[in-house]
């Protein structure tokens, strides 16, 4: 009988203890949400090898590129093809972003207020988007809107709304954070009036040591019909050594 | 008739001559209040126009959405021959309008790069009175002409060059590294602000489009031609993928403002009419009350009221049409003269303007139909104020009209 009782006393126990650790998923505050995914994305320091293509009905577009980043402050991107547009490179220094022309051998500053909506070489991302100046903890507030599943994966649904005297482009953003990974799987980008401008989707997530990478992202323009932008990582590798002196303007011309 | 109209007339000249006078001061008035007022909102408007996108843009139908160097508009010299040759055209001006950055050592804006033609410019604008240090383009330069305000954020000179970086044809990357020919001081802060001019080949080599254009303007010698020109120039055009569009489909906010101000300028209109109008019954009431004795002393001798009537009209009209001839004798001068040489605005006036709109003068309307719309106007108040004298007549009682003006003369 003690045994019976201990054994029920132990499954309730059990049941309990993971009915609690549900409750306890659920809880979660947007807050927490949004400080998990991004302590994966914005802590990373890594090497990477991109390509994209711009998607447009008539015609389409392949760009190659090389990226060092370093947490969210620091970045690097470096263009290899296509031939027209090799060796052009930006760097990213906290709120200080340029640009190297090798054309015309000249260094150019781009103010941040010019660049921060820019496309980036004519596709849907913006330059924001490469040099990863968005961050959704220092730059939004985010509400828990509930949970859905995008694609089969269960996601934690927010809404993000910039805080007062945030420089950025977006009104307003929704975005699909899985519940497991913690990556930002879907993006709604909303303008003025409430008008989603984009919608940002990432595929391929892929775990390198404690982070988690989507190896494909796409960007789809609102209410443009074929016209879309793929980015794929084909080559991914964490460099926690790089160092700040790494970033900087002697290197932004010399970089290879 | 004709006899008694001139009698009455010669009678009493002061009487005449003072009608005569009223009628030519609401006339005069209205005259010149119409035609400065139409003739601020018209000089700016076309001012605007020569400055802007001209009174017709053809491009390429996605431009407009998309206004990219993907979405330019082919065009050869054949076309622009034909669009030329088309009657009320002043000039075609095609040309290629991108967003880029430009920087120089340490700073950079965004800013419109505009490739033109300058010696086809030259017609639309007459940049090269505007510059005002170094030199206006020629054809063949490859150098770029910066507004004032422009090079004095960038800390630039003529001679010093600045990179320029945007987005060319199929997302490219225009850049380009570009020497400052001239500076020019353009009326409208905005173009002074943010526009780099260079010739139309250098633009379609940083863009990397081929004969392309962001857009064809159309400056017209007359606004009132512009819907027969733009059937012609769909007729001329003949291709699908282009839009035609005028001034005012793609300046609506401007349209908006100027019904504001055109309801304004009728409320005004009104008013003086208004103002006019009691001015010229009230001297009319004043020469039939002095004429009653002798209006009664007529229907009493045997003349009938209706022939008194008529002489009354004929009278009327008679001097009304002295009046409206003495104060376009008067006014045509003046307006034709300011019409040509517009009144210059000083001081903080100008300031105003200049940060509005464009130029600060006065140039008056110089039309056949602001004369033709005042002087009905005017003939009409005029024919509304024949109704006194008429009731008068009619309802005037012989013996109390020699009674009254004999006491009035006792």
């Amino acid at each position: 009988m003690i045994n019976s009782k201990s054994i029920i006393a132990t499954l309730f126990f059990l049941m309990a203890s993971s009915f609690s650790s549900t409750l306890r998923g659920q809880a979660l505050s947007a807050s927490e949400i949004i400080e998990k995914n991004c302590r994966n994305k914005e802590s990373q320091t890594f090497y990477s090898e991109i390509s994209m293509t711009v998607v447009r009905p008539t015609w389409q577009r392949e760009t190659k590129a090389k990226m060092w980043i370093k947490t969210r402050d620091y970045s690097f991107v470096l263009l290899t093809a296509p031939a027209k547009e090799r060796g052009q490179s930006y760097l990213k220094r906290q709120n200080n972003l340029w640009n190297w022309q090798p054309s015309i051998g000249r260094t150019i500053k781009l103010s941040s207020s010019s660049t921060t909506g820019q496309a980036w070489q004519g596709s849907d991302f913006t330059i924001d988007d490469i040099v990863r100046n968005t961050s959704f903890r220092e730059q939004y507030t985010a509400t828990l809107l509930g949970q859905e599943e995008v694609e089969g994966t269960k996601c934690h649904k927010l809404q993000l709304v910039p805080k007062p005297e945030t420089p950025v482009v977006w009104k307003k953003i929704v975005t699909w954070i899985s519940t497991k990974e913690f990556v930002d799987i879907k993006s709604e980008f909303y303008g003025e009036h409430e008008k989603l401008i984009r919608t940002y989707l990432a595929y391929d997530i892929k775990q390198e040591q404690r982070y988690f990478i989507p190896m494909r992202m796409e960007i789809v323009p609102a209410g443009k019909k074929g016209h879309k932008t793929v980015l794929t990582v084909d080559r991914y590798t964490l460099q926690e050594s790089l160092n700040e002196k790494f970033f900087s303007l002697q290197n932004l011309k010399n970089i290879r | 008739m004709w006899n008694l109209l001139r009698k009455n007339l010669w009678r009493n000249t002061r009487r005449t001559c003072l009608t005569i006078l009223s009628v030519f001061f609401v006339v005069t008035t209205c005259i010149l209040t119409e035609s400065v007022h139409k003739g601020i909102w018209h000089s700016s408007l076309q001012q605007l126009l020569r400055i802007r996108h001209g009174h017709i843009e053809i491009s390429n139908k996605a431009y407009a959405d998309q206004p990219s160097p993907d979405h330019f508009l082919m065009a050869d010299s054949l076309m622009f021959n034909r669009l030329r040759s088309i009657e009320g055209v002043e000039g075609v001006f095609p040309c290629t309008e991108s967003f880029a950055m430009a920087s120089s050592d340490n700073t950079s804006k965004g800013v419109m790069v505009w490739g033109i033609d300058p010696e086809l410019e030259e017609k639309r604008m007459a940049i090269s009175s505007m510059i005002v240090a170094g030199c206006y383009l020629q054809s063949t330069d490859r150098n770029i002409l910066v507004g004032e305000k422009l090079s004095r954020y960038l800390g630039i000179a003529p001679g010093d060059s600045i990179a320029l970086l945007g987005r060319g044809y199929h997302g490219s990357t225009a850049v380009g590294l570009y020497c400052v020919q001239g500076i020019f001081s353009c009326p409208i802060p905005e173009v002074d602000r943010s526009i780099i001019y260079m010739t139309l080949p250098t633009a379609q080599e940083f863009l990397n489009v081929s004969a392309e254009y962001s857009g064809i303007y159309l400056l017209l010698k007359q606004e009132k031609s512009l819907p027969a020109v733009i059937e012609k120039v769909k007729t001329v055009l003949d291709c699908d993928n282009c839009s035609v569009t005028d001034w005012k489909a793609s300046m609506q906010d401007l349209l908006i403002y100027s019904d504001a101000a055109q309801a304004l300028g009728i409320a005004v209109t009104v008013l003086l009419y208004l103002v006019a109008g009691s001015g010229l019954l009230s001297t009319v009431i004043m020469t039939t009350n002095e004429r009653r004795h002798e209006f009664g002393l007529m229907i009493a001798l045997g003349m009938r009221r209706s022939r008194l009537t008529r002489t009354i009209i004929y009278e009327h009209l008679f001097i009304l049409a002295i009046g409206i001839v003495a104060a376009l004798g008067f006014s045509l001068p003046i307006t034709g003269y300011f019409n040509r040489h517009p009144l210059q605005i000083t001081g903080d006036a100008a300031e105003v303007i200049l940060h509005n709109l464009t130029k600060p003068e006065i140039s008056f309307y110089f039309e056949s139909d602001l004369f033709a719309s005042q002087i009905l106007a005017i003939f009409f108040i005029g024919c509304a104020t024949l109704f006194y004298p008429i009731i008068v007549i009619r309802r005037l009682r012989i013996e109390s009209a020699l009674i009254t003006s004999n006491q009035l003369r006792v």
